[in-house]
């Protein structure tokens, strides 16, 4: 019993040793003595350091199909032009009424909201309205398909009227009734839409809503039809398919970097960041650009910012879409954190460099003159930041 | 009951986060561990010539030859030091295991008896937090932190035996095992920046060997009246190369990189200790103990320390023998003692080597004729703050239960 009580206070003895065994916070008492054990934090600033750079613009084609906004018009060396197929619900009524050739077409208006202009908003502005011959896929037309389209030489259009925020139109009776036509049975008419072309005189370009099966502001089509002695009937005719092109080029200036958006040009920049041997810990990078904010054009409504992709092979500046780094605007800069991205390269894992898109690369035209690696005043040039780690 | 005790122990240890010791513990393999037993602490923490049938002697095998019982030795401690810089201080404690002994005797007329245990041999600890301002705005403040934990742990198993002239031989086979993990990290105070950590671990292990002679009573040699328990005690504590594996991993959020591998040899000095006692009017015990180790040969993958000196370690004991061990009276078998050492340590900073005065009280609390509950404690001063150096004050509080039973012996009917 007394062995008990005994072993009782002895292991109570222990667990409040153990329990009073608090400390004071750790203090630099002693660090001197290890220096053995250093490490420094370092910071690396592209343009204080000799970082070898480089960068370039590159024009990638892509799709804009996906965009939800139409871009139609002539600006400077850009013309954008828009395809759209339009489709109908039609009731048996009016099917029957179509397959007996009882059916006329008295008027076909369109209406499309306008959503952004690149280019003064009051300069001139006409377009044509061509009937597409041959087929083309929204998903996958691009500016390079264009040259292949062919369409009518017939201007379809009539009556056009421009507000603030509609652009309407009249197009012809007839290819409606085509398309009404095709509803009902492919082998009666065809229907490969219309392609949207500015004529020479028009000076801006103006982005419309396109299709969204949520938004109720896309193009459309009132079709008013009449079965003679029967009836007269409004009928909708909706987007099946859009999608813009943007044909054109920019003159290419080495001291700057183009970056724009549906043309579409991207930036290509390099860092030699082979200093950073194995072991070092990367704790945070930040890239800034220099906007060239004269040279630069912006639409209405735009996206300010740019994205940053890790370039994953040298082949074609292959990236990992999904991986990316937003630039934010700061007065005449772009500055990001990619962090990541330098961590990735000291992970064992190749450099080839970084790809710049705009924030919103398939919606509108923004062109963005970004200060190049061969810009003359060199504090103005992409300027990489790392702070890092290194061990003695 | 000793099941339940153990894991209570372990479990109470497991909370301990803090430091027992300075930046000092960086170099070598730390702080030494002269003994395991709270007895021996009490008494200088050497106790080289000691014939003791309670406990079980960790620094020379030779000890056991005595031994009449089946024993177990638990013990722990918790050691609090204050550490001055020239313009700082700091306290912390830390509460350790200090491992577990079992011993038998397999023979009391041949001397032999057989003992095994698993004991600290060193221990690192030490933690560090600077913190630095700095004008960029992308590096701001952060905190520079330096923590070293670990040591240097033994196995052994061993025999002792009577050999002529009545002296007593005893030899453990050890081995060596250890984890050694000095950490260097940055701390930012932003949200943006990574936090970085470095890791430099060393884990050696290998053999060793412990063989140490013990004289019969001396004291008729000699014939001094009144001095009974007249012994001398030598130990040789030898470590093979120590094969060591070394890792530096760099961590950043969840980024573990492995920097460098490297797997060489740490050469641990030999340890030569000596010790002579004597029971003085049959009631005072005196030890008188010397250790040295060159610790200026101390390697790691072939590099020595210009950190690192020849150190050793003179220490004395006086017990107070209870008047009867079978009084009934409790106080009347309760053993006190108390002790003093001189230690020149390992480290040595700048040409100034680090000394150590401790100081040292004991008692052995009987729980009945067989059993005990040791306690001791060391205060210590160490260190200068010369050139920048620390001083160190410890307070170390032992304690060890020592339970002696009739196990495995065999009755002639």
């Amino acid at each position: 019993m007394k062995i008990k009580k005994f072993l009782f206070v002895s292991v109570l003895f222990i667990v409040s040793i153990s329990l009073i065994s608090c400390s004071d916070s750790p203090s630099d008492v002693g660090a001197d003595l290890l220096g053995i054990d250093m490490i420094n934090v370092k910071k690396l600033d592209s343009n204080l350091d000799s970082i070898k750079q480089s960068s370039n613009s590159v024009k990638k084609v892509i799709p804009l199909g996906t965009s939800p906004r139409l871009l139609l018009g002539k600006k400077d060396d850009y013309t954008a032009y828009t395809l759209i197929s339009f489709t109908f619900t039609l009731p048996d009524s009016i099917k029957r009424a179509i397959k007996n050739d009882s059916l006329e077409v008295l008027e076909a208006k369109g209406e499309m909201n306008i959503d952004y202009f690149f280019g003064e908003k009051n300069a001139p502005f006409d377009f044509s309205i061509y009937e597409i011959e041959s087929f083309w896929n929204s998903a996958s037309f691009t500016a390079d398909s264009f040259a292949a389209l062919s369409y009518s030489q017939t201007d379809l259009s009539l009556n056009k009227t421009e507000t603030d925020t509609v652009f309407y139109f009249t197009i012809s009776n007839n290819i409606v009734k085509n398309w009404l036509k095709n509803e009902v049975d492919t082998s009666l008419a065809r229907n490969r839409g219309v392609l949207l072309s500015p004529k020479p005189l028009s000076n801006k370009i103006i982005g419309f809503i396109a299709f969204d099966p949520d938004e109720s502001k896309d193009t459309r089509i009132n079709v008013v039809v009449r079965k003679p002695g029967e009836y007269i009937d409004t009928l909708l005719a909706y987007v099946l398919s859009d999608v813009s092109v943007v044909i054109g080029n920019n003159q290419i200036d080495s001291n700057y970097i183009t970056i724009q958006s549906s043309l579409t040009y991207n930036g290509f920049l390099s860092f030699d960041l082979s200093f950073l041997s194995k072991g070092t810990i990367v704790n945070f990078a930040q890239l800034t650009l220099t906007l060239d904010t004269l040279k630069s054009k912006f639409g209405t409504n735009y996206f300010n910012e740019l994205n940053a992709y890790i370039i994953t092979s040298s082949d074609s500046l292959k990236i990992n879409e999904s991986n990316v780094y937003p630039l934010k605007r700061v007065g005449d800069k772009f500055i990001g954190d990619i962090s990541g991205m330098v961590r990735y390269w000291t992970s064992n894992n190749p450099n080839y460099g970084i790809l710049i898109k705009a924030g919103r690369e398939t919606i509108g035209l923004e062109k963005f003159m970004i200060k190049s690696s061969s810009y003359p005043v060199f504090s103005e040039r992409p300027k990489l930041e790392i702070i890092y780690t290194k061990r003695n | 009951m000793i099941k339940k005790i153990l894991v209570l122990i372990i479990a109470s240890i497991s909370f301990a986060n803090a430091q027992s010791s300075s930046a000092y513990t960086r170099y070598g393999i730390g702080d030494l561990k002269y003994s395991f037993s709270t007895r021996y602490q009490g008494l200088g923490q050497l106790g080289v010539s000691l014939q003791d049938k309670y406990h079980i002697s960790s620094i020379n095998p030779a000890a056991w030859s005595n031994f009449d019982r089946t024993k177990i030795e638990f013990a722990m401690s918790y050691n609090g030091v204050i550490i001055n810089s020239s313009n700082d201080k700091f306290f912390s404690a830390e509460t350790e295991v200090e491992g577990i002994n079992f011993g038998f005797p397999i023979s009391t007329d041949l001397g032999i008896g057989f003992a095994a245990g698993l004991i600290p041999f060193s221990r690192v600890s030490y933690q560090s937090k600077q913190n630095f301002s700095n004008p960029d705005s992308l590096i701001y403040n952060y905190d520079l932190i330096f923590e070293g934990k670990g040591g240097l742990s033994k196995i052994f198993v061993g025999s002792s035996v009577k050999i002529p002239f009545d002296w007593s031989l005893g030899a453990t086979f050890d081995y060596y095992f250890g984890n050694f993990k000095y950490l260097s990290a940055i701390a930012f105070n932003n949200q943006t920046n990574f936090s970085s950590e470095y890791n430099l671990i060393y884990k050696p292990s290998g053999f060793g060997a412990t063989v140490g002679i013990l004289s019969p009573d001396l004291t008729n040699t000699i014939g001094f009246e009144n001095i009974s328990n007249l012994h001398f005690g030598a130990s040789v504590n030898y470590f093979s190369k120590l094969k060591t594996d070394s890792v530096v991993t760099s961590i950043s959020s969840v980024l573990l990189d492995t920097v460098a591998f490297y797997s060489d040899y740490m050469t641990i000095p030999t340890k030569f200790n000596f010790g002579l006692s004597f029971i003085l009017s049959q009631r005072y015990l005196f030890t008188f103990d010397y250790s040295l180790q060159n610790f200026s040969e101390f390697k790691v993958f072939s590099k020595t320390s210009d950190n690192l000196q020849n150190s050793y370690k003179i220490s004395t004991g006086f017990e107070l023998q209870p008047i009867n061990e079978l009084s009934p009276r409790f106080w009347e078998r309760v053993l006190w003692r108390i002790g003093l050492s001189f230690e020149k340590t390992p480290y040595k900073f700048s040409g100034i080597g680090i000394n150590q005065y401790s100081f040292f009280g004991g008692v052995s609390l009987p729980i009945n004729p067989d059993n005990l509950i040791d306690i001791s404690l060391q205060y210590a001063k160490r260190g200068t703050n010369e050139k920048r150096l620390l001083k160190e004050d410890f307070i170390r509080l032992n304690l060890s239960l020592v339970f002696n039973e009739l196990w495995f012996l065999r009755f002639d009917k």
